[in-house]
């Protein structure tokens, strides 16, 4: 296996990216109303707006979703939450957020603690995390990408002439 | 059969990259990685793999491009290159097809998504 500490103490990792500019919706359900998790996710998928992440954790009598959309769905889900006004559902939107995701993890916790670390000193906020086979992912407000980066790559190893942290190419889907 | 043989896998999405690697680690293949064309290409001059399973579409440097310098270089051009390719005939935002990637110089392909079990059977009929 690779070593992944090197001598200086940082954490060989393959890259880290930064998401364009998101928006984070979030839903919360009494777990004694028995809750389905479909109604957001119904009127997401008939507005035809993607997500790029969704978690969903229980707190207590709390069950809490949250899911993350372009920056440019933005009017239609407002329009969206304002579609059924028989509805009880509330769904919060937060704009002007992102994710940063670094990748592997080797499925270690001392990278995760490091990083969690990093940002509370570096006052990041997080408005979620979760992990894929290879990546670690973190909800951040848009406008702290650079100071995030700068909090943790104190601590990382990146290969020379790594990919870039932001992808130069963007697609918008056009909807027939 | 494989003698722990070195394999880069080179794709722009991580997971991906990381469920290629486990299948071929499991199958006694050494793996390096890469998630674009540029940093592949680095990896190529440094480590010389014997194969090279190569996505298309990637920023700065997309699958088509490296795999044509790989097969104009005469110290590289014996790689074996595999490329990821999308099953659609046309995607209309780009000008890469399913039958660009049959007509380029790339040893072999497989479509995305990927059955993991082929890929391992088109890297072993190509490392025979």
């Amino acid at each position: 296996m690779t070593e992944q500490v090197q001598e200086n103490g940082k954490i060989r990792i393959g890259g880290i990216k930064l998401s364009r500019e998101l928006i984070l919706l979030k839903q919360s359900f009494s777990v004694a109303d028995n809750p389905s998790i479909f109604p957001i996710y119904a009127r997401l998928a008939q507005g035809k707006i993607n997500i790029t992440y969704l978690s969903a954790i229980q707190k207590g009598k709390l069950i809490h979703i949250s899911c993350l959309a372009a920056n440019e769905e933005f009017n239609q889900i407002q329009c969206l939450q304002h579609a059924d006004s028989n509805s009880d559902d509330h769904i919060e939107i937060l704009p002007g957020k992102s994710t940063l995701s670094l990748f592997p993890h080797q499925g270690r916790f001392d990278l995760l603690g490091r990083i969690l670390g990093a940002f509370g000193e570096a006052h990041i906020k997080l408005y979620g995390f979760s992990s894929s086979i290879s990546a670690l992912t973190f909800v951040i407000d848009y406008n702290q990408q650079e100071t995030a980066v700068s909090a943790i790559i104190e601590y990382l190893e990146l290969p020379h002439n790594h990919t870039p942290f932001q992808s130069a190419l963007s697609f918008v889907e056009k909807r027939s | 059969m494989s003698e722990e043989k070195l394999i880069l896998v080179v794709d722009d999405d991580p997971d991906l990259v990381e469920s290629v690697a486990m299948k071929l680690e499991s199958k006694n293949f050494r793996v390096a990685k890469a998630y674009d064309g540029v940093e592949a290409w680095e990896k190529i001059k440094e480590e010389k793999p014997p194969l090279i399973i190569l996505d298309v579409m990637m920023p700065r440097k997309n699958g088509y491009e490296l795999c044509k310098e790989i097969k104009a270089d005469e110290n590289y051009k014996d790689i074996i290159v595999i490329l990821l390719t999308a099953v659609a005939d046309a995607v209309t935002s780009t000008t890469y097809t399913h039958f660009d990637g049959k007509t380029t110089e790339a040893d072999d392909y497989i479509p995305k998504p990927i059955d993991l079990d082929k890929l391992m059977d088109i890297v072993d009929e190509n490392l025979e």
